[in-house]
């Protein structure tokens, strides 16, 4: 009796035609909607509802945005300061934070203890300490770090928790009768089920870590792109103003996006069963 | 419930060996709620295999998993091989209703698990688990996830993680309950040409009275709750050496899922 079995079962989804056609298409849609913010932004001050003064012009902006990369008042100087900032902040702050949300998850008696100290941390507008930290380190790299520490450190707490405590009858029960000892569980079981969702809380930290920094450059810094960003609406130099943020915008995406790149294959499960859920 | 019919002598005492399962007034009781199991006796001998039906919710998985060592007992007396049910044993494989595969591993690395845990190391596990899956019609498929497995192929890949310790014994809880009827039967049928080279005992719980009769020597049918076992059946077709389709045409498979079936029904009605 010979048992014979055909796997002709779904793959991961490889790009067909229709859907090559479908993602050009949703990209023509995109830059038509930037194109139409460009149109309404401009028409806005051509009409007469706003002063350009105040909200600059798309081609003021586009022009501006291309002198900011080079010359005498190039904006590398502050961009590599914030990004200094958002880096160590990050890391600082993103490696507590999961080192304490582990701490928690192996002992429920403090996971009791301070959740409620938690919840009240985290409820707190971490910006407002921003004037604090300029009192404590000063106007440099430091009390931007701390700003941007006090933000993720939280995030990144309550992910890992939450991804180390999903509850999971089946995998409990298969881990009990493989005979799997506590260690064993955790890491062949509890670990990587938490990953998607502690690489989401750090996708989600690198934004709030770039908004720290900026933030904590607004309130008080001698460099950085906040600094600059103040220095330039007290002109009235929206087009530069607008041209930072920009750029601001895309450096945001780019680091986004290599981080994407180097978690996907540890989330790559995860994207395929939601796929197919 | 007092027309117990039990048509063999229920500890199974026919060789010389000590029942590989023996249980004897095995009960659970819970606090404001009916009781769930009101004393279970069974025998089951080494190498026998034996399957367990009854209306759903008679606690027969529960029983089951006392078994496995999973789920404490309130009452009763329960061996396993002599000594009381313990969870992890090195000598038994325990495979659920759902195939609980761990979605970050590919099959060769759900059906490794088991390895892992007892410390084979990386080359002999991964000679086994590649074995194990080639038996089950997976040695094409190694290196998927189980994201990208069909239902079928997903129960087989757990099917080979629970013989890849090469367990004396075998526990599994509906483990084709998920399937459609057509894969549910060629599951069987696999599961069948697998046992051939299986000496040891399998304790099987199901819904589905066709696959109690094709894969056990004996059928033990459960009461509804407070559950007891109200009737057992020797199956005697020679299972082991046939097919399933030769199985099902023999008429003394209809007879005994009549029987079955009545015993089920008649409970029902209760």
């Amino acid at each position: 009796m010979s048992t014979s079995f055909t796997n002709t079962e779904p793959g991961f989804r490889s790009m067909s035609g229709m859907q090559r056609r479908s993602a050009a298409r949703i990209w023509i849609i995109r830059v038509l909607l930037v194109g139409l913010f460009a149109g309404a932004w401009k028409l806005a001050s051509v009409l007469g509802f706003f002063n350009p003064i105040f909200i600059g012009t798309p081609e003021g902006t586009f022009q501006a945005f291309f002198d900011q990369l080079h010359g005498p008042s190039n904006v590398w100087k502050d961009i590599w300061y914030t990004s200094v900032e958002t880096i160590i902040g990050f890391v600082i702050g993103s490696g507590a934070g999961i080192l304490a949300g582990v701490i928690l998850f192996r002992s429920a008696a403090l996971r009791e203890a301070v959740a409620p100290l938690v919840v009240a941390a985290n409820s707190l507008p971490r910006v407002a300490l921003a004037p604090l930290f300029v009192l404590w380190f000063g106007l440099g790299i430091t009390g931007k770090v701390a700003l941007i520490v006090s933000l993720v450190f939280f995030v990144m707490l309550t992910t890992t928790l939450a991804g180390l405590t999903q509850p999971n009858r089946d995998h409990e029960f298969l881990a009990r009768s493989i005979g799997a000892d506590k260690r064993q569980h955790i890491l062949y079981f509890i670990f990587p089920a938490a990953v998607p969702t502690i690489v989401a809380g750090l996708e989600l930290s690198l934004t709030y870590s770039f908004l720290g920094a900026v933030a904590g450059e607004i309130v008080g810094g001698s460099f950085g792109v906040g600094v600059r960003l103040t220095a330039l609406a007290n002109a009235f130099e929206i087009n530069r103003f607008m041209a930072l943020l920009v750029l601001l915008v895309i450096i945001a995406t780019i680091a986004v996006q290599i981080m994407r790149y180097f978690t996907a294959g540890l989330t790559r499960w995860h994207a395929a069963e939601r796929g197919n859920g | 419930m007092n027309a117990m019919t039990i048509p063999t002598d229920f500890r199974g005492n026919k060789g010389t060996m000590p029942p590989a399962i023996l249980a004897e007034q095995v009960s659970l009781r819970v606090g404001g709620a009916k009781d769930i199991l009101a004393g279970i006796d069974l025998a089951v001998r080494d190498g026998e295999f034996v399957a367990i039906v009854g209306p759903s919710g008679c606690g027969k998985t529960t029983f089951l998993n006392m078994v496995a060592g999973l789920q404490p007992f309130t009452s009763g007396c329960l061996t396993v091989a002599g000594s009381s049910p313990k969870a992890g044993r090195r000598d038994s494989a325990y495979a659920l209703a759902r195939d609980a595969l761990l979605p970050w591993r590919d099959a060769l690395g759900n059906v490794e698990l088991a390895l892992q845990v007892r410390g084979v190391d990386k080359d002999e596990r991964r000679r086994k688990a590649t074995e194990a899956l080639a038996k089950v019609g997976l040695a094409d498929a190694l290196h998927r996830h189980p994201a990208q497995l069909s239902q079928g192929m997903r129960q087989r890949v757990a099917l080979a993680r629970t013989l890849v310790t090469e367990p004396r014994f075998l526990i599994l809880d509906e483990p084709f309950a998920a399937l459609d009827a057509q894969t549910r039967i060629r599951m069987q049928e696999l599961l069948l040409s697998l046992l051939k080279q299986f000496s040891g005992t399998m304790l099987i719980v199901t819904h589905d009275i066709a696959e109690a009769i094709t894969l056990a020597d004996r059928v033990v049918v459960f009461g509804p709750r407070p559950s007891r076992v109200t009737a057992i059946y020797e199956v005697g077709l020679g299972a082991r050496e046939r097919n399933i389709g030769e199985l099902r045409a023999d008429p003394q498979f209809s007879r005994l899922f009549e029987a079955i079936w009545n015993d089920i029904e008649k409970d029902f009605e209760l």
